[in-house]
C-alpha cells in the first residue's frame, strides 16, 4: 500500500490526503499516517506553508493572509525509496 | 512477512519461575500508564533503563492467588530504532522475554495503534490487545467487533475503558489463561511479498550464523530489509567481512524491500480496519467532501475562485468606495481646510508641506482605510471559513495544468497577500532554477496594497462597472503571471512536474471575533505604513514638486517628469502619472500619495474625481494595468536581491517586470483607443 502510494506521488501534480484515501480504499488517517512515514524515510519533506522564519522582518507581515496558515502540506523530497 | 520462527503458532503453557512478568506497551497517550496505575497502585516503582535516559517504572500487583510483576514500557509508535525510547522497548521484550506482552491500544484511533501491534505480533512472546478508550470511540461513533479484530489477529482481544476500570478483569483473566495454555495463540502477522520473502531468505542464510540468540534471525532480517540502524550497525560488527560485504550488496540490490516491508505493514493495518472497524462518515467531513469536489475541481474550483474575487470587488465597490469618498469629503478634506486657516499666518511652504505633503499624501492614503478593511475582512474571512487552502490547491492546479513548477504554488499564495514573503516563500524550492523562475513571476501576483490602488481608481473612472474592471484587469495580471510562467518553464525546465500533498482544513462557521481580530490588527499595520513610508515618501514627492521655484512646472519633480515623459507617453501616461507610477516603487499606496499632492486633493473635491476629468478611460485602463504589473516595492526588491544573492538577477527581474508591464499597458492602450472605450 506504502508502496502504491509513492507511485501516486511520483505521478506528480497537487494531491489531498482525502482524494488518495479514496484512490488507496482506505481511511485518511492511514494516508496520514503514511505520508508522516514517508517523511521519516525521507521520500517526502513537510513543508510549512505558514509565514513563519522567512518573514520575520518583513513590514507587512501583519497583512500577509496565511500568516496563520498550519495546514500541513508535504512535498517529493529528493531521496528515491 | 513471516516473521516468527516456523512454527505456525505458540502454545503456550510456560510459567515463569517466580511472579509472571506482563510487559505493557503502547503509543503514548492510550491509557497505558492509567491501566499501569490502577494495577499497582502504591507498589510500583520508578528507575532508569541501564545506559539511557529513558525512564521506567516497575510494579507488582495481585490477581487470583496469583502476584504478577508489570513493567511499564516506553510509550512508542513502532519498534525501529528511531528513538531511545522504541529501542529500550524492543530490548526489553527481546532479552528479558515477558511472559506476555499486554499492547494497549485505543478503540479511537485504531489505525495508528496497530502499527506497533503488527511489529509486536512478530516477536516471540505472547501477545494480549487491551483495546482501550472504548467510551470515547462510542461516542464519535465508532464502531470496534473486538472479537472479529481478535479472529483477525489472531490473539485476544480485551475491550477495555480503563479510566473507569471497565474490562480489566476480563484483560487480566486474558493473561492467566493465556499463561495458563488455556488459551492458544495463532498470530497472523503482516505478509511480505513473495519476491521479497526470497531476499529475506537470502539475508537469514547469511546471517543465521551470527546472529546473536536472544534475537530471532527472521526478526534481525527483517531489520535489516528495513534499514534499522541499530540492527545494522550491530550486525555489522558482528559479521565477517566477507558475509558483511555478500549482506550490503543483497540490502543494495533489493533497498525497495523497505517500503515493501511496510507496505506490508499498512495492507495488514488496512485488513484488520477493514475487518473490525466501521468508521462513520463524519457529518462535517461528508459536507467537507462535498463542498470540495466543486470548490477544488480543477476547472469549476477556477470559475469559483474568479467569481469570488469578483464578489470581493463587488463588495468593496458597494460598501468601500462610499466610504473611502465620504471619509475624503467628510474629514481629509475639513482637516486640511482648518489646517489651511491655522496656518494662514505660517511662512507659504509651512502651509504647503502640511497641506499638500502630509495630509494630502498621507490623507489620500488613509482614506483607502474602508477599502482595505473590506479587502482584510473578506481575506480573513476566507481565511477563516477554510478557502483560502482551497484557492492554493485550485491555483496549484492550474499551475500544473500550465507547466508552472508544482512546488511554487506557496509563494503564489503568499504573494496575494504581500510579495514579501512570497518572495522568500520560495526557500522551500529545492531547486534553484525552479527557485529563481518562481521569484521572477511570483511579484505579479497582484498583492493586497496593489488591489487596493485598483479600488480606488477604478470606481472614478468606470462608475458602475468598476467591480468588472478590476475582476478583468485581476486576471489579466493572473493571465500575465501564467503565460510569463510557461515561456520561462519552456526556456528553464523542460516540463518538470513535482508532487504535493496539501492537508485542507475542515470547512467551519467563521469566527466574527478571530475576523476582526485580524481586520484590527491588518488596519493598524496599514496605518502604521501609512504614518511612516508614506508620509516620508509625501513630503519628499512634495518637496521634489515644489523646489526649488514654489511652482510645479519649474520643479525637480517636472524635470524628472519630463525625462521620463517620452517612456510614460509610449504607453498613454503623462509625466505625473509616470512620476506617481515611479514612487510606487517605495510602497506601492505612494502612486496615490503622489497623484494627490502634484494634483492638491485636498484642497479640491477629491482625488478620483479630479483624475477623472483629467484622464481618458483607455489612459486609466493602460495606468492600472502598468500599476498592477509593475517592479514590485522596494521591500519586495530587497527581498529577491536577499534570495538570489545576486544583483544580476535581481536587475534581470526589474527588466522582466518592466518590460512586461509596460508591454501589457502598451496592448492595453492600444486595444481601448481602438475599441473607443
Amino acid at each position: 500500500m506504502l508502496e502504491r502510494l509513492v507511485a501516486e506521488i511520483r505521478q506528480g501534480g497537487t494531491l489531498q490526503p482525502s482524494r488518495l484515501a479514496g484512490r488507496l480504499n482506505v481511511s485518511v488517517d492511514l494516508v496520514n499516517m503514511m505520508l508522516e512515514d514517508l517523511a521519516r524515510r525521507g521520500l517526502i519533506a513537510e513543508v510549512n506553508a505558514a509565514c513563519g522564519q522567512p518573514c520575520r522582518g518583513c513590514p507587512l507581515v501583519g497583512e500577509c493572509v496565511s500568516a496563520n496558515n498550519q495546514n500541513r502540506t508535504w512535498m517529493l523530497a529528493g531521496k528515491k525509496g | 512477512m513471516e516473521c516468527h520462527e516456523p512454527s505456525t503458532g505458540l502454545r503456550l503453557g510456560v510459567v515463569s519461575i517466580g511472579s509472571p512478568v506482563i510487559a505493557l506497551a503502547g503509543q503514548p497517550n492510550m491509557g497505558k500508564s492509567t491501566l499501569f496505575n490502577m494495577l499497582t497502585g502504591l507498589n510500583q516503582h520508578v528507575g532508569n533503563w541501564p545506559g539511557k535516559t529513558v525512564e521506567f517504572k516497575e510494579g507488582k500487583f495481585q490477581y487470583g492467588q496469583k502476584t504478577y510483576r508489570i513493567v511499564d514500557l516506553p510509550g512508542t509508535y513502532s519498534l525501529t530504532a528511531a528513538s531511545p525510547e522504541e529501542v529500550v522497548a524492543r530490548e526489553f521484550i527481546l532479552r528479558e522475554k515477558p511472559d506476555v506482552v499486554v499492547a494497549v491500544v485505543s478503540a479511537a484511533t485504531l489505525e495508528r495503534s496497530l502499527y506497533l501491534v503488527s511489529e509486536l505480533i512478530c516477536l516471540p512472546v505472547p501477545l494480549v490487545v487491551g483495546l482501550n478508550m472504548m467510551d470515547v470511540a462510542r461516542q464519535e461513533g465508532i464502531q470496534v467487533q473486538a472479537e472479529v479484530l481478535q479472529a483477525a489477529l489472531g490473539v485476544p482481544v480485551i475491550p477495555l475503558t480503563a479510566t473507569r476500570a471497565e474490562g480489566i478483569h476480563e484483560l487480566l483473566a486474558a493473561v492467566e489463561q493465556v499463561l495458563s495454555g488455556e488459551i492458544g495463540i495463532t498470530p497472523h502477522p503482516p505478509e511480505i511479498r513473495p519476491d521479497h520473502a526470497v531476499v529475506m531468505d537470502e539475508v537469514t542464510r547469511l546471517i543465521r550464523e551470527y546472529n546473536p540468540a536472544v534475537y530471532p534471525v527472521g526478526w534481525t532480517a527483517m531489520k535489516l530489509l528495513e534499514g534499522d540502524s541499530d540492527v545494522t550497525a550491530r550486525m555489522k560488527a558482528l559479521l565477517p567481512p566477507e558475509q558483511g560485504s555478500a549482506l550490503q550488496d543483497v540490502i543494495r540490490q533489493h533497498d525497495d524491500s523497505m517500503l515493501a516491508i511496510a507496505s506490508g505493514r499498512y495492507d495488514w493495518i488496512g485488513r484488520m480496519m477493514r475487518a473490525a472497524v466501521t468508521h462513520p462518515r463524519l457529518g462535517q467531513i461528508s459536507l467537507t467532501d462535498r463542498i470540495d469536489r466543486v470548490v477544488t475541481h480543477p476547472v469549476l474550483g477556477l470559475f469559483i475562485l474568479a467569481g469570488i474575487l469578483g464578489l470581493v470587488f463587488w463588495l468593496t465597490f458597494t460598501l468601500g468606495s462610499p466610504l473611502q469618498a465620504l471619509l475624503s469629503s467628510r474629514i481629509v478634506v475639513p482637516v486640511s481646510a482648518l489646517a489651511s486657516r491655522l496656518l494662514a499666518g505660517a511662512p507659504g511652504w509651512v502651509a504647503s508641506l502640511a497641506v499638500d505633503g502630509v495630509i494630502g499624501g498621507v490623507g489620500a492614503v488613509i482614506s483607502f482605510l474602508p477599502i482595505m478593511v473590506i479587502f482584510f475582512a473578506v481575506f480573513g474571512l476566507m481565511e477563516d471559513v477554510g478557502y483560502m487552502s482551497r484557492a492554493a490547491y485550485v491555483m496549484d492546479n492550474f499551475m500544473h495544468l500550465m507547466g508552472l513548477h508544482g512546488k511554487s504554488f506557496l509563494p503564489i499564495f503568499l504573494g496575494f497577500g504581500c510579495n514579501v514573503p512570497a518572495v522568500m516563500g520560495t526557500r522551500v524550492i529545492d531547486s534553484r532554477k525552479a527557485r529563481l523562475l518562481t521569484i521572477l513571476v511570483a511579484p505579479l501576483v497582484p498583492c493586497s496594497a496593489r488591489m487596493a490602488v485598483l479600488a480606488f481608481i477604478t470606481p472614478a473612472f468606470f462608475g458602475s462597472r468598476a467591480t468588472l474592471v478590476s475582476w478583468r484587469l485581476i486576471l489579466l495580471s493572473l493571465a500575465v503571471l501564467v503565460i510569463s510562467g510557461i515561456v520561462l518553464n519552456r526556456i528553464l525546465f523542460k516540463g518538470e512536474r513535482s508532487a504535493f500533498i496539501m492537508e485542507l482544513p475542515l470547512y467551519h462557521i467563521p469566527n466574527l471575533r478571530t475576523i476582526a481580530l485580524l481586520v484590527w490588527q491588518r488596519s493598524i499595520s496599514f496605518l502604521k505604513k501609512a504614518g511612516t513610508v508614506i508620509l516620508a515618501m509625501s513630503v519628499a514627492i512634495w518637496a521634489l514638486s515644489t523646489l526649488p521655484g514654489g511652482s510645479l512646472q519649474t520643479s525637480y519633480m517636472a524635470r524628472l517628469g519630463s525625462l521620463l515623459a517620452p517612456a510614460g507617453a509610449w504607453i498613454g501616461l503623462d509625466w505625473k502619472l509616470t512620476v506617481a507610477l515611479l514612487t510606487s516603487f517605495i510602497a506601492k499606496e505612494n502612486s496615490i500619495a503622489t497623484l494627490a499632492v502634484l494634483y492638491g486633493q485636498a484642497q479640491g473635491a477629491g482625488l478620483g474625481l479630479t483624475l477623472a476629468s483629467m484622464y481618458s478611460l483607455p489612459t486609466a485602463l493602460a495606468f492600472l494595468t502598468i500599476s498592477l504589473l509593475f517592479i514590485p516595492c522596494a521591500a519586495t526588491v530587497g527581498a529577491i536581491r536577499q534570495e538570489t544573492g545576486s544583483w544580476r538577477w535581481t536587475l534581470l527581474n526589474i527588466g522582466f517586470m518592466i518590460l512586461v508591464s509596460a508591454g501589457a499597458a502598451k496592448i492595453m492602450f492600444m486595444a481601448a483607443s481602438a475599441l473607443g472605450i
